[in-house]
């Protein structure tokens, strides 16, 4: 194939990614202009479009929709976050502010940890060994069969319905845990917020500072406590 | 303290809206993407890390790629015209209008085609980087460069004055110093990819460990193969454009 053929199959695809990029910014009303730039660059440059396509708009896993809704809350409290410190940037604030920035990195891959160990504990007890409904059906049909409470095989299914019970436990406690600090992130942020806006004597910023670094690692030990 | 007695009242009002809404893509508008490529690289990593907000963000850097790109390859082309020299074997046609479109399509497509061995690159590398950012990445190193273009192609406007001037007799080697510039420049875009990988290496998963000085060589072996490929893109485009415009 030569270099005209090959034109036409890159133009082809160009045209193809050109008319996704355009369509899929439609439900934003763009200026002619700007679709028109859409367009032309998407048909020339659509190597460059096509993985923003392909990747989808939010970012999160097809089918994974509770992960990507854990993750996007993570993401969103660690951008406002840093966005609150680069916005405190300059001053004192900012020279106190800058080593913190890799511990609210460090905080946020700490909560998406513990994000995953939710799902997962979540995934496990969708398995249908741990359906309690079916070990209680199980149980009350060793029961009907005569079978005492010293029964072996009705200890071992009593022993598996408190194994979820704690399992569900763990999960609802690492549910909270992660609510919890992901609160205690929103509230720096706001406390950096107000660092900004307050206008205080250095000294007294200086000293807030140290609070809320605090703050920030004392929500890192809990973390890594838990987890 | 008043201070302290005072945060408990607004911490909570501040923190509802912040966790509703989605992050903001601030600063970052046309105008703020230039600004966050001089000043702000740190910023403009966060900023790339924000999966949703990624389209948006590679259209500004690729407008300012193409800026930078096609405002070097005007004064490059009139250069050729103004100086009567000739950009390479058998170039024709009116250089001013085919040169900045020869720049665009053979820089930014040059890119295109080395995306894949960049990402390849990245996940040799261990660093678990999604397409989607590798082809960012691959873009503001791009924007850096064409951004730092704006800033010389004055000072080789004055050098190709100089030449038409007469000050300078060799004018071939005018024309091929501003083919050679945006390689050079390109050292600068390099180094705002290491420090962007540098920041992202943080955060990204990494797949498996490397030895040391693992995102050197990995931004050397995308700075290798996009320095072998441009310079053919750049010839053949030109070589076809000057004979049709």
């Amino acid at each position: 194939m030569g270099l005209f053929g090959t034109a036409i199959i890159y133009a082809i695809l160009g045209l193809v990614v050109a008319s996704a990029t355009a369509l899929g910014e439609a439900a934003t009303r763009p200026s002619a202009g700007r679709v028109i730039f859409l367009f032309t660059v998407g048909a020339v440059f659509w190597p460059l479009f096509a993985p923003m396509l392909l990747g989808g708009r939010g970012g999160a896993p097809a089918g994974d929709g509770a992960k990507g809704e854990g993750d996007e809350r993570i993401r969103a409290a660690e951008a406002d976050m840093l966005a609150a410190l680069a916005k405190v940037k300059g001053g004192v604030a900012g020279e106190a502010m800058a080593p913190e920035a890799a511990k609210v990195r460090d905080l946020a891959s700490g909560l998406r940890a513990m994000a995953a160990r939710r799902l997962e504990i979540e995934e496990a007890l969708r398995a249908p060994g741990l359906d309690t409904a079916a070990i209680e059906a199980q149980l009350a049909e060793v029961t009907a069969r005569g079978g005492t409470e010293s029964d072996p095989r009705a200890q071992s299914l009593r022993a598996r319905l408190r194994n979820i019970e704690r399992l569900r436990a763990l999960r609802g406690r690492t549910g909270d845990d992660l609510e919890r600090s992901l609160f205690k992130m929103e509230e720096i942020t706001s406390q950096m917020l107000l660092l900004k806006f307050a206008g205080r004597p250095e000294a007294e910023v200086a000293e807030l500072i140290d609070g809320i670094a605090g703050s920030v690692e004392g929500v890192t030990e809990a973390l890594f406590a838990i987890g | 303290m008043e201070s302290a007695a005072l945060l408990p009242d607004v911490a909570p009002a501040l923190a509802s809206p912040s966790s509703a809404l989605p992050p903001r893509a601030e600063g970052t508008g046309e105008l703020g993407m230039f600004d966050l490529i001089l000043r702000g690289q740190a910023h403009l990593t966060e900023v790339l890390r924000r999966e949703k907000d990624l389209p948006v963000t590679l259209q500004k850097l690729l407008v300012l790629s193409l800026l930078g790109l096609g405002v070097h390859g005007l004064v490059v082309g009139f250069a050729a015209e103004a100086l009567g020299a000739q950009l390479f074997e058998g170039a024709h046609g009116h250089a001013t209008l085919w040169m900045p479109i020869a720049f665009e399509l053979a820089f930014v497509g040059a890119l295109c085609v080395c995306l894949p061995s960049f990402y390849f690159y990245t996940q040799l590398s261990g660093l678990d980087a999604s397409f989607r950012l590798v082809t960012a990445q691959a873009l503001r190193a791009q924007a850096t460069t064409a951004v730092l273009l704006l800033g010389v192609t004055p000072f080789y406007a004055a050098l190709v004055l100089a030449g038409a001037l007469g000050l300078l007799q060799n004018t071939n080697q005018v024309i091929l110093a501003g083919l050679v510039i945006p390689f050079v420049v390109g050292l600068f875009g390099m180094h705002a990819l290491y420090k962007g990988f540098c920041d992202l290496a943080r955060v990204l998963p990494v797949t498996h460990q490397r030895r040391g000085g693992f995102l050197r060589r990995m931004v050397l072996c995308w700075a290798v193969v996009y320095t072998a490929v441009a310079p053919v893109a750049l010839y053949r485009i030109g070589e076809a454009l000057s004979h049709r415009i």
